[in-house]
């Protein structure tokens, strides 16, 4: 089903924007790094007459990406503020994902990320309370239960037959 | 061209989870609402009956993100599959997604990127809407977005592509003021050069909002209040093209809804003005 030489163009393309190091290489010797793509000299280096702004675009892909993570795991950012973007920075290179809901795994796997990459403590317990809200997503549990130290509650989820999944908290 | 039967919709918003309490006391500030698709797709319960409360009360127009209709390789077929059911469920008069691709060799990226103004472009979106024509009954419509870099291989400029494209398949024009704006600022274009070749009984809807300058550079942030500028192409763009309906798309740094409202009136005012629709909300 691919169309010749726009086919090639949008996978190179892709291939530079999503992966950090991949840009560098290219700029170092675009014809053959895009002849491994199938665009023929003249066409990758067009290309690499762009690629300053495609660093930009590059960049700006991941910064989208902080901005839901941000969204979706408010109390984690605002208390690790600039550690929450460096961090997201380092996990998110590697991660590519697929489908309407990557944003949410997009959070669910930095979660997995920052529970590796903090010390205990009120972070980690933030981080923790969060997640246990992306678990239903996730489990396949038809429950869940967890102590939520920094929010001072015991969390559960619950799905039925007829129903998704509720959470409800109890203070403790 | 013939122009497609849509009924003339007014003002709406983009709806936002953000100022969804206040917009159900407030129902009356829009004409018709335009949801984006992927918050509906595999959604909860809470969000699928919040669509139905959308539906029962408003024409809903679902917006598409990751359709890729750009893409060389073929639609995004599972995203389709998908989108299919959530337009047969709000029954709108027409859908709307982006004159871009966003994914390729299996790999998305996460945002839109641009086409190259070409005739093999043009050979991938005539394919690529044919199929998505085919199984949705529904017209599809198609919206210019910004770009931070052009792709090499152009062969026209964009408005002239968007004719073709027009031409050679009868799509519909989601036409983004702001993108438009943003373009030209950045690319430094005349933007009703742009509009010139473009036929307007093919511009069905317009998108407005805000952005945010980085530097030189003005971005397509949706996440400040519409500016000066972007009203005054709106006013040259609803006095020559028919256009059905304008819709405010804030997604960033949301106000309260009255604040909204207020760029909703300005609109309406605009269009109103030039007879594209009542005063009033209807």
């Amino acid at each position: 089903m691919d169309s010749g030489t726009l086919a090639a163009q949008q996978k190179l393309l892709v291939h530079l924007a999503t992966q950090p190091s991949a840009l560098a290489e290219f700029c170092q010797d675009p014809v053959s790094f895009g002849a491994e793509f199938g665009l023929e000299p003249a066409q990758s280096l067009a290309i690499a007459q762009i690629a300053p702004a495609l660093a930009s675009y590059s960049h700006s892909l991941v910064n989208k990406r902080l901005r839901v993570a941000k969204k979706i795991l408010p109390q984690s950012s605002r208390f690790l503020g600039a550690e929450f973007d460096s961090k997201f920075r380092e996990f998110a290179p590697g991660v590519h994902l697929e489908g309407t809901n990557r944003h949410r795994d997009d959070a669910w796997l930095f979660t997995e990320f920052l529970l590796d990459h903090l010390p205990k403590g009120t972070a980690r317990q933030l981080v923790r309370s969060e997640r246990f809200g992306l678990e239903p997503y996730y489990s396949r549990r038809s429950f869940g239960v967890a102590i939520l130290g920094a929010s001072h509650t015991v969390g559960f989820w619950w799905r039925g037959r007829s129903v998704k999944f509720r959470f409800f908290r109890l203070p403790f | 061209m013939r122009q497609l039967a849509i009924p003339v919709l007014g003002v709406g918003i983009g709806f936002r989870s953000a100022f969804a309490r206040e917009f159900r006391a407030h129902p009356e500030v829009a004409d018709f609402v335009e949801v984006t698709a992927d918050h509906y797709l595999d959604c909860s319960e809470a969000k699928w009956a919040e669509l139905k409360w959308l539906a029962s009360r408003f024409t809903v127009i679902p917006h598409g993100l990751e359709l890729s209709i750009g893409s060389a390789e073929g639609v995004n077929r599972p995203y389709l599959e998908k989108l299919v059911g959530l337009v047969a469920a709000v029954q709108p008069p027409y859908f709307s997604e982006h004159l871009s691709f966003c994914r390729a060799g299996g790999v998305s990226l996460g945002h839109f990127a641009p086409l190259p103004f070409n005739e093999e472009a043009l050979a991938v979106l005539e394919r690529n809407i044919g199929q998505v024509q085919a199984v949705t009954q529904v017209p599809l419509v198609l919206e210019n977005v910004t770009y931070s870099f052009q792709m090499p291989g152009a062969e026209m400029n964009e408005g002239e592509f968007i004719a073709r494209l027009v031409e050679r398949t009868g799509v519909g024009i989601l036409l983004d003021v702001t993108n438009l704006y943003t373009n030209s600022v950045n690319f430094k274009f005349d933007p009703l050069e742009f509009l010139a070749p473009i036929p307007p009984e093919s511009v069905v809807q317009l998108h407005f909002t805000g952005g945010e300058w980085s530097g030189d550079t003005l971005i397509d942030s949706h996440s400040a209040p519409t500016p000066e500028p972007v009203f005054e192409l709106m006013d040259q763009v609803l006095q020559s093209f028919p256009v059905k309906g304008v819709i405010l798309e804030r997604d960033d740094k949301i106000p309260p809804l009255a604040e909204l409202a207020a760029e909703l009136s300005r609109a309406r005012a605009i269009g109103a003005r030039h007879g594209r629709w009542p005063e009033a909300v209807s």
